[in-house]
C-alpha cells in the first residue's frame, strides 16, 4: 500500500469528511474527527491491514499521518 | 486504595468538590453517561461528595488519581452493592481531566475495579449499563467478557432524543475466564481496539 492509498484508508477509518485536504504531512491530532477512539479504531486497523501490533504510546509519538504510514511499514 | 501501573483509586473525599463540581456541571462530558443532565450548585455538589464520603455500604465512590503525582482525573463508581445476592452495579465512570481522555487510565481504573468486585467485595455478578450510541463503554464490557443481557428501549432522553439502554453483566466465573487477557495488557489492548472499530461501523450501518 503506497501513502496515496494509505490516506484514503486512514480517512475512510477516521471518517474524515474533507479528505481532499489531508497530505503526508497532514497534523492527524489537528484533526476535527480524531478523537480517543480513533486511537483505537487505528490500533485495529494496522493489526488488521498491516498485521502491525501497535500500542497507543506508539501512535501517540507520531505527529503526521506520513509518521503513522512509517510505523506500519517499518 | 487500589494500585495501578498508572493510576490509583481511593475513596472520594470532601477536598475533590472542586473538581466534581466542574465535571458534572460539564453538558458536554455528562452527554454520554445515562443519567440526566442537571446543573448543580456548589452546595448541591458538597453534599453529594459528603453523602458518598460517609457511606460506603451500599456504594463506593472512587476518586481515580495519577501515581505521578497524585493528581485527581476522573470518578468511578460500585452501586447497589447486595452481600446477599453477591451482586453490584458499576454505577460508572467518568474521565474528567481532558488529557488524560487516551483510553489508559479508563482501561486501568475499569480492570482494578473489577478486580475489587471479585476479588475483594466477593461479588458474583457486576453488572453495567450504557447509552448504545457509547462506543468506549460497550467496548470495554464486551471485550471483558460482560454478556448483553438485554436493550432498554428508549430508555433516555438526553440532547434531543430518546436512547436506547443497553445493559451488560459479568459473572465472576467469566471474570475468572478473562483474567489473564486483562493483565496481558498489549493483547487486551488489542482487542479493545478491535471491538470499538467493530462498534462503531455497527452504529454507522
Amino acid at each position: 500500500m503506497d501513502i496515496k492509498e494509505f490516506i484514503l484508508k486512514f480517512a475512510e477509518e477516521i471518517e474524515i469528511e474533507n479528505q481532499e485536504d489531508l497530505t503526508p504531512d497532514t497534523v492527524f491530532r489537528d484533526l476535527e474527527e480524531w478523537s480517543s477512539l480513533s486511537v483505537m479504531v487505528f490500533i485495529a486497523f494496522a493489526d488488521e491491514n498491516f498485521g502491525k501490533q501497535i500500542g497507543d504510546k506508539q501512535i501517540a509519538e507520531c505527529n503526521t499521518i506520513q509518521d503513522l504510514y512509517n510505523l506500519m511499514k517499518a | 486504595m487500589l494500585k495501578g501501573k498508572f493510576v490509583y483509586l481511593r475513596m472520594i473525599e470532601l477536598a475533590d468538590v472542586e473538581l466534581t463540581y466542574g465535571w458534572h456541571n460539564d453538558c458536554e462530558l455528562q452527554k454520554m453517561t445515562c443519567g440526566p443532565i442537571r446543573v448543580v450548585s456548589k452546595e448541591i455538589e458538597k453534599n453529594w461528595v459528603l453523602s458518598k464520603t460517609t457511606n460506603n455500604g451500599k456504594d463506593i465512590y472512587l476518586s481515580i488519581c495519577l501515581n505521578e503525582n497524585d493528581k485527581m482525573i476522573g470518578l468511578i463508581s460500585i452501586n447497589d452493592i447486595d452481600f446477599l445476592n453477591r451482586k453490584c452495579n458499576c454505577g460508572g465512570i467518568l474521565i474528567g481531566d481532558k488529557d488524560y481522555r487516551d483510553g489508559v487510565a479508563y482501561r486501568e481504573s475499569l480492570k482494578m475495579m473489577r478486580a475489587y468486585v471479585f476479588e475483594q467485595l466477593n461479588m458474583n455478578k457486576l453488572t453495567g449499563k450504557c447509552l448504545e450510541s457509547h462506543v468506549l463503554s460497550r467496548a470495554d464490557m464486551e471485550s471483558a467478557g460482560y454478556k448483553l443481557e438485554g436493550t432498554l428501549r428508549d430508555e433516555v432522553y438526553k440532547n434531543g432524543i430518546f436512547h436506547n439502554v443497553l445493559c451488560y453483566s459479568l459473572l465472576k466465573s467469566e471474570y475468572s475466564e478473562f483474567k489473564s487477557l486483562y493483565d496481558d495488557e498489549d493483547k487486551y489492548l488489542l482487542v479493545f481496539a478491535r471491538m470499538v472499530r467493530k462498534i462503531k461501523k455497527e452504529l454507522k450501518q
